[in-house]
Formats: C-alpha cells, structure tokens, sequence
C-alpha cells in the first residue's frame, strides 16, 4: 500500500483511522493501523480510544480488534436526505396535508435512523433533538423501533418498551399525546415496499383533541400513505 | 475516504479484517438485564465520591494521622493524595477501554488471569463487604448516643434495631433503580461535604488559624518511619474512588463517564482532607485541639471552645456520610456479586436481576442476610467502636491488595491488546512499587495491635479465592464476563457482514 505523509492534526488521524478501519474491515486491531497509516502507534492509540469513547469505533469482544460504530452513520447526515422526492409523489403529499390538516411529515428509516425526507413548511418538527436520541418518545420513533428488522437492545431505551412495541403492532400505527407537548400529539403511519418491508412513515402533528379518537385518523393517513408509497419506493 | 462513504451509505457492504473476532459479537451483552445508560456523569461521579464518603473520612481521619506525623501530617495526605491520583490513573486504562459490573475484579482476570483475578475479587469483596459493616454499625452508634440512651439494658436492643432500619435502609435503596440510588447518595454526600466544609471555615475563623505554613513543616530525616506511616494510613482515606467503575454498563457514554468520575474524585476527596486537616493541626496549635473525633464517634469539636449545635451538626454530616458510603459499597458490591453470578464462579442465582428495577436485588438481599452475623456479634461487644476500626483495617487490606493487583496488570493488559507504551508501563510499575511499599508500612503498622485481622484477612482471602478457582476449574467456566460490544452497536451486524 502506498505510505502517505503523516496527518498533521488530530482530526485528520482520525478520519484517517476511521478510513483505515473501514477499508480494511472489521477486526482490524491497532498494530494493523498502525502500520497501514504510517502514524506514530502512541497518537493511534490515542485516537482509537477517543473514537471508541465516542463510539465511532468499537471495540470487539477479544479487545484487540476494532469495528466501525453505529455511530458512524451520523455522519452521513451532512449528505442530505437519502430520498428525493419525485414531482408525483411531492404533489400526492401536498394534497394529503390538504385533506388531513395539521402538520404532515414524511420521513425514511434507513440504518435505523430517522432521516427528513420532506417536512410540512407551516409546522415545525417538535423536538428533533427527542427524536434522534430518545426515540421511543416520539410516535415516529415508536414506530420505527416496532417495525425495525433487527433486534434492538430494548434495554438501552426504555423499560416501557416492550409495550410500547406491542401497543403499535397491534393498531398498525404509532401515537403520542401530550407526552412531549401538552395539548399536543403526533400519529405515525408506515409506508412498506412491496415486500412489506417499512420504509418511511408519514407522521401528523396536531392537537391533542383530534388525536383523542386515533383510529379514523389513522385509517385516513393509511390510505394516503399507500398511494404515496406506491410512488416512492 | 471513499470506503468510508461507501460502508456509510450501505452497510452491508462492510468488509471484515477478522471473522473469528466478529464472530464473538452476539446479540446481547452478557451483563444484559442492567438499566444500561441510564446514568448521568453525575451519577457515577456520585457513586465514587460516596464510596470515599469524603465527609465522615475529613472528621475522622486529621486526628489519626496528627497523632501519627505530627506537624508534617498535612504532607503526607498530600503525598498520599498524589500516590491515589496515579493509581486512579492505572485504573483508567482499564476503564477507557472496558466496563463492567465486575469493576476491578474483571479488569484483573483479563491482564493477569483467572486465577489472579479470583484473588481481587476475592480482595474487592473483603472491602466492600467490610466497609459496608463498618460505616452501619459506626452510623448507629452516634444515632444510639443521640437518642441519649445511656448503659443500659435497653441499649442492646435499641442499638440492634437501630442498626437492622439503616441496614434494611441500605438495601431499600440498592434494589431501586440504579438512578435513585446515585441521587441519594449524591445529595445526602453533597449535604455532608457542604457542612463539614462550613464547620471546619468557622472552627479555623474562631480559631484565628495562623497561616498553614506556620503550623506545618517538611518532614526531616528522622521522622521518615513515621511519616510513612502517616502515608499509608492517610491513603486508607480514599479508598473506594474506583467505585464507578462498577456501574459503567449503567452509564451513558462509560468509556468517558467513568474514567472522569475516577479522575476526579480524588483531588475532590483531597481537599477536603487538606482543609480539615489544617484545622486539625492549626487548633493543635492554637486551642490544644483540633475538631475531629479521635476516640470514637461523639467527640467531636471537644473542649471549652465548642459550641453544642456545631457537635450535632458534624454528627449529622458523619452519619449521612457513612449511610451513602454504606449504600454505594452495597451497589459496587451487589454487582461484582452478579458478575460472578453471571460466570458461574458463585451460584447462578445470585446472577439475576430484578426484572423491573434492573438491579441485582438478589445479591442484594444476599449482602443483607450476610452482614447480620457479624454485626450482631460486633455490637454485642463491650467497645463496638474499637471493634468497629478493626473491620475497617480489614476493608483497607481488601482494597490495597485489590489496587496492587490492578496495576500491576496495566502492562500484560496493554501488551495483550496491543496498545501497550512505555509511559502507560512506567506509570503503572510506579504505582505498583507504590501500593507494595504502602501495604508493608500499613501492615507493619497495625500488626503489633491487630495481628488476628491481618491472620483474619489472609485466611479469608486464601479460602475465598481458593473456591473461586476450584468451581471455575470444575466447572470449565470462563470468566471475566465483560459489557462487550453487541451486533446492535456496530454499522455493520456481524451476521450481515459474514454474508
């Protein structure tokens, strides 16, 4: 491999490992780093165990090997959405909010995160900061942690997960009212491929008043959120 | 940086180095079960901070070593301050990169081997286990004196139900949520600081205090015996700073959390010892006595200058001190009981966890049951108080030999993971010559008098880590279960990668 000039900052060792590590794949430990960066091993300890602090990297069961972290994929929020919509597909959207009222989100599941695909302009999301780290307080959270492929560590949320879970895949929907906002509520939704597989969700923020009798509504955004998803994925 | 991008973009495209370590990662920790990340920084910083329980150690402690050093007391807290901090920092190489409820015990089994680690644990037990006992019965001798019951025949029975509510307290509070636990602990130890910081400001204002160079000088030549004694009994005063460690799968962000928690409570610890012992030997010098309690709980702030409600008020702040250091040695205790549970080296059961509080209720109701016996042969004593400093030379054992064995596992540890330094190393071997010369001074010192606790001491830690090793041999058990990284954490799920 082709040895390249040490990095001159910490920040740029870092990413230089994270590449490393990504490159060569995990389980790569840190003399394997250290060799192919051509930085000092004391800086690539150093730097290791600040990623791994930070959980960008993690360290496997044998303590010697290295993997890249979940966390990794929050970097990729600098990307943009991972979804654009097409003409089609953002004029059905418009006519759904124009039909339910209230502030209608679109959003993806991808990696297990939430990422914005196309938010109602006259309403803002409540609490995006809620919704990326305490998920299961959100009723887009909620449903993604329901609908999730893999297993999730229900432990590290909440005790009250489980029910949570079971609560939405019984009604086939997500909701959450007065728990962030009094007075205030949200109503999830999922979009599948046709496979069944859940995708992305429409999510309605309204008064706590509309969401007292869920079901109608949510029978409303399903049927939109089927013909949406029919040009989406 | 493309791969980067790549993998970030699909992660089931992520390349793997290493199958056979990718293939160790599962589904779940093996110290599944844990309230995991529910505690704050503040939280762990209160579980070490209250394990040192540095407000009934500032009450205790000055008159201890002034009778010990002299004048040149004050050095040897700050020297053995210093002593603690670079121990502190051989145990955070281990917590940087590791956490789990096993604390040192763990850390010991996985740089120096099974059979070694069975000795810390077994070490890490005796202190726990010794502290816990002594901070319950001295809190419930200064509550029975307060409650002015005199030599009576009622004592005995008052002093015994005294001391099963504050045990019963303890254990109350250990099988609640991790979170309230640390919250107690925090503010009933933050209480305690506060007071016996404000009452040690006035004691040396009333005292017109001369400056602290005037009433401490350097140790010479010739005092050396004696100032390293006061070295190693002022060191006994921090033990139980490495107590987070213990509660890292608990911890949000452990790998941070924890090694700051440690990092700092010492120097916190240490100021406080530094201030109260400069009251101590500054009313030496200038009233003939300082305000600590030399002879037992309910002595402090003697003689003509005290005035009655600051004697309570002290009081009050050693007894809430001893309560939180009871209840955070319960909770390090509780989980290196479940860790060991865990891998079979006790028995299974006492592995579990409460299925809605998340915490080891059963190792707690275990501790409870176990300490009964001894504290009721303890209390029935004629000087409980005596006998009391007795099982706490047996916790100070307990934690040295642990902290010896811990660092001088930091380099075989770093060798084994291939991050090992020749700064980490020397650090390391400092601070274990350190703690050897320390425990041969300790040793030496508290032999004349209490030769049957070190006998006592070693033939518990022979019998206990003996069985440790017998059933994890018979049995075929690995230990050293750590919270080790699960499929969840990591981009890419390890079954996807083997695909």
């Amino acid at each position: 491999m082709m040895k390249r000039p040490a990095p001159q900052t910490a920040l740029g060792g870092a990413f230089r490992i994270l590449e490393q590590v990504a490159r060569a794949g995990a389980g790569v430990t840190t003399r394997d780093i250290v060799a192919a960066t051509g930085m000092a091993p004391s800086t690539v300890y150093r730097l290791i165990n600040q990623l791994a602090e930070e959980e960008y990297l993690e360290r496997l069961p044998d303590l010697r090997g290295f993997a890249l972290g979940r966390r990794v994929a929050e970097l990729s929020e600098s990307f943009g959405p991972t979804l654009t919509l097409s003409r089609a597909a953002h004029a059905r959207l418009e006519q759904a909010r124009a039909d339910v009222r209230g502030g209608l989100h679109l959003v993806s599941y991808s990696n297990e995160r939430v990422t914005v695909i196309d938010l109602d302009p006259d309403v803002p999301l409540f609490a995006p900061d809620v919704l990326h780290h305490q998920p299961e307080r959100t009723a887009i959270g909620r449903l993604m942690l329901a609908t999730a492929h893999t297993r999730h560590d229900t432990a590290a949320h909440a005790p009250t997960l489980p029910a949570l879970v079971e609560t939405v895949r019984a009604r086939g929907y997500a909701i959450q009212v007065d728990e962030l906002r009094r007075g205030a509520g949200c109503l999830a939704v999922p979009l599948s491929d046709p496979d069944g597989r859940v995708l992305a969700a429409l999510s309605l923020a309204t008064s706590s008043a509309r969401l007292a009798e869920p079901d109608a509504l949510a029978e409303r955004l399903h049927r939109h959120g089927a013909e949406l998803s029919a040009l989406i994925v | 940086m493309s791969e980067l991008v790549n993998v970030i973009r699909d992660p089931s495209s992520g390349r793997v180095a290493d199958a056979a370590s990718l293939s160790a990662v599962g589904d779940r920790s093996p110290l599944d079960g844990l309230d995991r990340r529910s505690l704050t920084p503040l939280d762990v910083f209160a579980q070490s901070a209250a394990a040192v329980g540095p407000a009934g150690v500032a009450v205790a402690i000055p008159a201890i070593l002034a009778s010990t050093a002299g004048s040149s007391a004050l050095w040897a807290l700050v020297l053995a301050g210093a002593l603690t901090v670079l121990v502190s920092w051989a145990v955070n190489q281990y917590t940087r990169r590791m956490g789990s409820s096993g604390s040192l015990y763990t850390f010991t089994v996985k740089s120096l081997g099974p059979n070694v680690g069975a000795l810390s644990g077994a070490a890490l037990a005796l202190g726990y286990s010794a502290v816990i006992l002594f901070s319950l019965i001295g809190s419930t001798l200064v509550i029975i004196r307060w409650l002015g019951i005199g030599d009576t025949s009622v004592t005995r029975w008052a002093t015994a139900g005294v001391f099963v509510l504050l045990a019963a307290a303890v254990a109350a509070l250990a099988v609640r949520t991790v979170r309230r636990s640390t919250r107690t602990a925090l503010v009933i130890e933050v209480i305690a600081i506060v007071i016996i910081v404000a009452v040690t400001i006035w004691f040396l204002v009333v005292i017109d205090a001369p400056p602290v160079f005037e009433v401490t000088s350097l140790p010479t030549g010739a005092d050396a015996p004696a100032f390293l004694t006061a070295v190693a009994l002022a060191m006994t005063g921090f033990v139980g700073f490495e107590s987070a460690a213990s509660l890292a799968p608990e911890t949000r962000r452990p790998r941070i959390n924890v090694p700051r928690a440690i990092r700092w409570t010492v120097p916190v610890a240490l100021g406080v010892f530094v201030l109260s012992m400069y009251a101590e030997t500054a009313g030496v010098r200038a009233v003939g006595h300082g305000m600590g309690m030399p002879h037992g709980p309910g002595t402090a702030l003697p003689g003509t200058f005290s005035a009655p409600i600051a004697a309570y008020v002290l009081d009050l702040a050693v007894v809430g001190s001893m309560f939180t250091a009871a209840l955070a040695h319960t909770t390090a205790l509780a989980r290196l009981i479940m860790t060991a549970g865990r891998e079979g080296v006790l028995p299974r059961r006492l592995g579990r966890l409460h299925p809605t509080l998340r915490t080891p209720a059963t190792a707690v109701v275990v501790i409870w049951l176990g300490l009964v016996p001894p504290a009721t042969v303890l209390l029935l004593q004629a000087d409980p108080w005596s006998v009391a400093l007795k099982v706490l030379v047996c916790a100070v054992l307990g934690f040295l030999v642990a902290y010896v064995l811990v660092c001088a596992g930091v380099a075989p540890f770093l060798h084994r993971i291939g991050e090992w330094t020749w700064s980490a190393v020397v650090g390391a071997g400092a601070a274990t010559v350190a703690l050897l010369g320390i425990i041969a001074v300790y040793a030496a010192h508290i032999a004349p008098e209490s030769w049957p606790v070190l006998v006592g001491a070693g033939a518990f830690l022979t019998a206990a880590s003996g069985a440790m090793i017998w059933r994890r041999v018979r049995g075929g058990l690995r230990i050293g279960l750590y919270d080790q990284v699960v499929g969840s954490d990591l981009l890419t799920a390890p079954q996807r990668a083997s695909r």
